[in-house]
């Protein structure tokens, strides 16, 4: 034993004393593992009495199974490549089977002929900083996670703004269509408005001639007559499509309305084409000029017969519909009768399909079509509150639809 | 890419007759050194390090491919014949040695001689066979795995790499020797461990010599003697070397029982 200090001189230390209270635990073990030697810090820590791993037990039984294979797949090759080895992390075995987590560093003592004698095993107490590590790794975890919700989102946010991008160019061309429509309807409606009331002074000054005619005389009034009567049937074209037209919407049961005008449809469509009519009795009333929309399907007819030359199909429906908000032929919320006119003929590309319903345009030859049928078709839809809607691929024949309120 | 150049093969020696050395898992071709100082003058020698370790093109690491051991057997395949290797001797470290025995069994024609150094068919314990280890030993490896990979100094090495100019402090942290991808590694980890080849040994017709130490924890001795019994006309040696890497650990002895097999 050493004699207490005295005063004012300093503690004594010896190289004995700082192996065995070092703050590390120190191991010495053979190249098979054997433990030669382990000072006071390493049993205080693992609960072992020096002689029950001197000469007694082999480093790697203080560690974990999986630490075993570990330190003869890794620890040892390392040891013998390299002569050391840095801060392996290891969970050590006490006496009571309870472990704490160590880092072990490695060094190889040599013997005389320079060949591995002994290792030497320095363990650091990592509790805190193992505990530390997996903070770290949890925030590790936690921030990438995050990385990866920030990049998904601006993933959808672009996919979001891409959508709502191309929704609302889709609505501002159908607008651009629909203030096209207008300005055509306005124009065209007030021409002949003009017109009509010229027709009409046309027509009474011719009958007021014809009281004061001869027999040949009035034969050529009457000539004058039938024109300005065709000419009075085409302003009324106009007028609907400029939705300047008179109507007169009652409760249309539609299904009566369409049986009934077979006769008018089929002459319409001409022989060699075949009509088929699916309009269900018990569908709701529509609220339209019943005259002017029977006037419409024949319309539809006679376009049905020009786009099938060689003869097909045409089908008549009606079907309940309801449109939600935010639909792009502009229909209020709300439920409609759908009347459709479905043909087989040979469609339209989608140039045409844009211009179809305009007024005073045809595909007809020259002298055939005066181009107000669709556009009548159109004013009728739009003026009673619904709309046109038209679907169409070249060979793929095509659909006009006539989108009604329903009669309140 | 080659074969040559995915696998880091290098070629060493003076002699004709090629030996392949395959490395176990946990290291890479750098365990071979003893060896290769004891056979570079009698033969051919060629090293490599498996997809994942030391000096591998890690970008070759195929999940399928490398879920299973047939895949790195078929590297190891592939390797022989772009050299155009023929009665190749080939040396497999612990889980190469299983490597060594499937290749064998597909190409036999190939292979001239396989030494086994602490093979075992299968780590795992199943009814009547001990492999040494349950399953939760070796879920137990995993985690210190992820404990030396992916804690402080895993996760430091990168900043630090980071750092060219101060080279030294990578070198002071992670251990230079035998590294390894630690996502492959945990994934190698498992398919070594958690393989079972037991039925492949009688497939072997090349003529074997199995190299069994004392005190393998990880091959131990009746593992050793399962794989003797069980590959027909095989040679067993039990060296006094103790521990699991004899080539290292005691490659006199290694190399005096190498010789006499060859």
């Amino acid at each position: 034993m050493t004699q207490p200090p005295s005063p004012g001189a300093l503690p004594f230390e010896s190289a004995e004393e700082l192996y065995e209270n070092a703050p590390f635990a120190y191991l010495s073990v053979g190249t098979d593992g054997q433990i030669a030697r382990a000072n006071r810090t390493l049993l205080a820590w693992t609960g072992y009495e020096a002689a029950d791993l001197v000469g007694v037990k082999r480093f790697p039984e203080l560690l974990t199974a999986g630490g075993r294979i570990f330190y003869e797949t890794h620890v040892q090759p390392l040891l013998r490549l390299q002569g050391t080895v840095n801060e392996i992390a290891y969970d050590i075995v006490r006496a009571d089977g309870t472990v704490f987590p160590a880092l072990m560093n490695g060094t190889v003592l040599r013997d005389g002929e320079g060949r591995p004698a002994l290792y030497r095993l320095t363990l650091l107490d990592a509790s805190d900083r193992r505990a530390f590590e997996r903070e770290l790794q949890a925030a590790r975890r936690r921030a990438e996670e995050a990385g990866e919700a920030l990049r998904r989102l601006n993933e959808t946010l672009e996919e979001t703004v891409r959508t709502e991008v191309e929704r609302r160019l889709r609505a501002e061309e159908a607008l651009r269509h629909a203030q096209k429509m207008e300005a055509l309807g306005q124009l065209t409606g007030s021409v002949a408005h003009d017109f009509n009331n010229l027709l009409g002074a046309i027509l009474s000054n011719l009958e007021v001639a014809e009281r004061h005619s001869d027999e040949r005389g009035r034969r050529f009034l009457a000539n004058a007559v039938r024109s300005v009567e065709r000419g009075e049937a085409l302003t009324q074209r106009m007028l609907a499509f400029g939705r300047k037209q008179r109507l007169n919407p009652t409760r249309v049961d539609l299904a009566g309305l369409v049986t009934g005008a077979r006769d008018l449809l089929e002459r319409s469509l001409g022989p060699g084409n075949r009509l088929v009519l699916g309009v269900p009795e018990d569908l709701p009333p529509a609220l339209v000029d019943a005259n002017q929309l029977e006037l419409a399907l024949m319309n539809l007819a006679v376009n049905a017969r020009h786009a099938m030359p060689d003869g097909g199909t045409l089908t008549v429906s009606a079907t309940l519909e309801s449109a939600a908000g935010g639909d792009p032929g502009g229909l209020a919320p709300g439920d409609y009768l759908r009347v459709a006119a479905r043909d087989t003929g040979i469609g339209m590309d989608e140039a045409t399909l844009a211009k179809a319903a305009e007024p005073f345009f045809t595909t007809k030859p020259a002298g055939q079509g005066t181009g107000l049928g669709l556009s009548m078709v159109h004013g009728l839809a739009a003026q009673s509150g619904g709309r046109l809607a038209l679907d169409s691929q070249p060979g793929e024949g095509t659909v006009v639809a006539i989108w009604l309120p329903v009669a309140g | 890419m080659t074969a040559r150049q995915r696998n880091n093969v290098r070629i060493i020696g003076e002699g004709t007759r090629p030996m392949i050395f395959a490395h176990g898992y946990g290291c890479d071709q750098s365990m071979w050194r003893f060896m290769v100082e004891a056979f570079a003058h009698d033969h051919r020698i060629i090293l490599f390090d498996h997809v994942g370790a030391g000096g591998s093109d890690l970008s070759a690491y195929d999940p399928e491919r490398h879920g299973g051991l047939q895949g790195y057997a078929d590297d190891v395949l592939e390797i022989c014949r772009e050299l155009d290797l023929r009665d190749v001797v080939f040396v497999g470290h612990s889980v190469s040695a299983m490597i060594g025995v499937l290749a064998s069994i597909r190409e036999p024609e190939r292979f001239a001689k396989l030494v086994l150094i602490g093979p075992s068919p299968c780590y795992v314990n199943h009814d009547g066979y001990r492999g040494g280890f349950s399953r939760e030993d070796l879920e137990g490896l995993v985690e210190v795995l992820d404990s030396n990979q992916l804690g402080w100094a895993g996760t430091m090495a990168p900043v630090i790499m980071g750092n060219p100019d101060r080279p030294e402090l990578a070198e002071e942290l992670r251990n230079s020797f035998c590294r390894t991808d630690p996502e492959i590694a945990r994934r190698f980890a498992r398919v070594t461990f958690f393989s079972d080849n037991r039925h492949d040994l009688p497939r072997v017709t090349t003529p074997v010599l199995i190299l069994q130490c004392a005190e393998d924890a990880i091959a131990p001795e009746a593992v050793g003697a399962y794989v003797h019994d069980n590959i027909p006309g095989s040679r067993l040696v039990r060296l006094a070397a103790t521990g699991h890497c004899p080539h290292m650990s005691a490659p006199d002895e290694t190399i005096r029982a190498m010789r006499a097999f060859l």
